[in-house]
């Protein structure tokens, strides 16, 4: 049983760690009711185990380790994750992904910024694809596209978002 | 083989087939360089899919709040009926959206030309508000706690709806308070689940600025009788902005809300910080901080979210004579576990910065490399009672208390940077930092 101060610290840590683990499991199970029930998992098991947790070492790295497991009994018990590496690859990726995250934590508010400016057209084929989770081949009946086309539109949108929020950061930045 | 872009395109879109997708896995294995390209894509794309289903959630919340703009207006109508002047009785029984607000505290309060006496738990009507004199605090059935400063002119609609003519308040709005509108002249402000303070300008200018949490500020344009959104901008913690019919939106840098209770003043300062500036901002906007200039001394509030703690001399001793009459700078206490926190101070002539650690935890590396412990402590608070089972803390009988290590750092005309208050991830049970300028040649 966790003291009522290890809780709160629990909560301070898988707080902030579970933005990352959401977006690491989604990008590999890509349905949001799955993700929920490994999320719940993954905090449950990091919960129980939190008593040998070595508070000398981040949380982040611990926590995704107890994800990548999660996920891999998932894909053993459902078979049904159809963009799962191998296991090998899986692991680069989860520490790849570890690695990489933080340096991206500061990026939400500017996207926020930079979806507000994209033009119309790109924000409804950015809606369907992330809000209503549709594929291009549907965006392109949507749309009345080629799905190759929407793939194209999707990539170059992307591109401009990457782009403008590196010149928010960097106004930011420069500014400050 | 396609091309590496296209390849992760058709990963992230979820469109390759089995036969790609083996393809794909085994370029990866080969060029294991491309992983990271992989990687950094995916990251962005959920951070993408994440931001999409807020803006989107956002936009059509703005939809809604306009079109139900007008039900609560018929209720302010009835409202108004009821009561010319907001009227109060003492209530035993629970109520549930009963039109009627509870007090919480009040200070010699002058409603209209009728000096009021209230005591916490009396029931206050919905309706107008003429607050001419005093302080009054009030718990909406929304669980809405909103402090309104005198003199102030208000019209409570409902309990999710509030008109400000003219005056200070702050509301603090809880879980269930999500979506809590202050109507303006300037403009609506829609709270996101905060607590924020706005104050209106008799002459139509409002500014508003975000404690915690975030709210929505949609300035109404020229000749239009509401706003449409199209302006709309979202305030994050520690951002202020001030808008206007005439001028629209613009940036506030110097916070005079509350000013009095928060002893901040509002006068131009032209002390030795130029500017305070995060990394926590958005790009036209930027947290604002509290800059007292000479403000350091016994009793001084120490940050600019938090109403109580204050820094005091060590037990026993007097307050250090030389950082008395220091300028002050308030931070948030709110950010104390962001491990990416920057703060960057702009200094206008040679200055000594202190910085008052908490005592609790090892110094991060900013700090001892870029510092030296002066080996005086200070201690602040009162803190709430929540912190009294924290270790390395001083229970008294107004509340728990805290030591921090005083450091200090000559540094010339121009930029500083300071880091988080966190050494380690695991670092329980920290405060956030302080801060005081002094110049060097004064």
């Amino acid at each position: 049983m966790l003291s009522e101060e290890d809780q709160e610290t629990f909560t301070r840590l898988w707080t902030e760690a579970q933005p990352t683990v959401s977006h690491y499991l989604m990008s590999l199970v890509r349905d949001s009711s799955t993700v929920k029930d490994l999320l719940q998992n993954t905090a449950l098991v990091l919960l129980r185990k939190f008593s040998d947790y070595d508070r000398e070492k981040p949380f982040l790295p611990w926590a995704m380790g107890v994800a990548k497991f999660e996920l891999l009994g998932h894909h053993r018990d459902a078979a049904r994750s159809r963009v799962m590496f191998d296991s090998d690859l899986l692991d680069r990726y989860t520490e790849r992904w570890v690695e990489l995250a933080p340096r991206h934590s500061d990026e939400a508010d500017a996207l926020q910024t930079c979806l507000a400016k994209l033009p119309e057209r790109l924000r409804k084929v950015v809606r369907l694809r992330y809000f209503e989770d549709r594929n291009s081949g549907e965006i392109a009946k949507s749309l009345e596209m080629k799905a190759g086309n929407v793939r194209v539109t999707l990539q170059r949108t992307r591109e401009q978002l990457r782009e403008c929020v590196e010149r928010e950061l960097g106004r930011e930045r420069g500014l400050a | 083989m396609k091309e590496a872009e296209s390849l992760i395109a058709g990963w992230l879109d979820d469109s390759l087939d089995g036969a790609e997708q083996s393809q794909f896995e085994s370029w990866l294995r080969e060029h294991p360089e491309n992983l990271d390209q992989l990687v950094e894509a995916s990251i962005r794309d959920q951070q993408l899919r994440e931001a999409v289903q807020i803006f989107e959630s956002r936009s059509s919340a703005g939809f809604s709040q306009k079109r139900r703009r007008y039900l609560p207006l018929l209720a302010a109508a009835a409202a108004l009926v009821f009561s010319l002047v907001a009227t109060f009785w003492l209530s035993t029984g629970s109520t549930r959206s009963s039109g009627l607000a509870e007090v919480i505290a009040a200070e010699e309060v002058l409603l209209g030309n009728r000096k009021e006496t209230f005591s916490a738990g009396m029931k206050f009507a919905m309706g107008p508000v003429s607050l001419k004199s005093g302080r009054l605090e009030l718990m909406l059935d929304s669980g809405v706690h909103l402090k309104m400063m005198a003199p102030l002119e208000a019209e409570l609609i409902d309990d999710m709806h509030l008109r400000l003519k003219s005056g200070r308040l702050n509301a603090n709005v809880g879980e269930r308070g999500k979506g809590f509108t202050v109507y303006t002249e300037a403009g609506d402000v829609i709270d996101l689940g905060t607590e924020f303070g706005i104050e209106v300008d008799e002459d139509g200018e409002s500014r508003v600025a975000v404690f915690s949490g975030k709210v929505e500020v949609h300035p109404r344009e020229k000749g239009k009788r509401q706003s449409n959104g199209k302006g709309r901008i979202t305030l994050n913690e520690g951002q202020a902005a001030r808008f206007s019919v005439l001028a629209g939106l613009r940036r506030w840098d110097k916070v005079a809300l509350a000013a009095k209770a928060a002893g901040i003043s509002s006068d131009r300062y032209d002390g030795v910080v130029r500017e305070v500036r995060d990394n926590l901002g958005d790009s036209e906007l930027y947290p604002f901080y509290g800059i007292v200039r000479g403000g350091m001394k016994e009793g001084a509030l120490a940050y600019t979210d938090k109403p109580n703690p204050r820094w005091h001399a060590a037990e026993g001793e007097r307050f250090p004579e030389w950082l008395e009459g220091a300028d002050q700078i308030r931070t948030y206490h709110q950010f104390r576990y962001r491990r990416y926190y920057r703060l960057n101070l702009e200094l206008v002539e040679p200055a000594v910065v202190y910085v008052f650690q908490d005592s609790r935890v090892e110094p991060p590396v900013w700090l001892r490399q870029g510092f030296t412990d002066t080996g005086t402590q200070l201690r602040v608070g009162p803190w709430h009672p929540n912190m009294a089972g924290e270790p390395g803390v001083e229970v008294e009988a107004d509340g728990p208390w805290l030591n921090v290590n005083v450091w200090s750092r000559e540094v010339a005309p121009g930029l500083l940077e300071l880091g988080s208050p966190l050494t380690r991830d695991a670092d329980e049970h920290v405060s956030m930092y302080g801060l005081a300028v002094k110049p060097l040649h004064k």
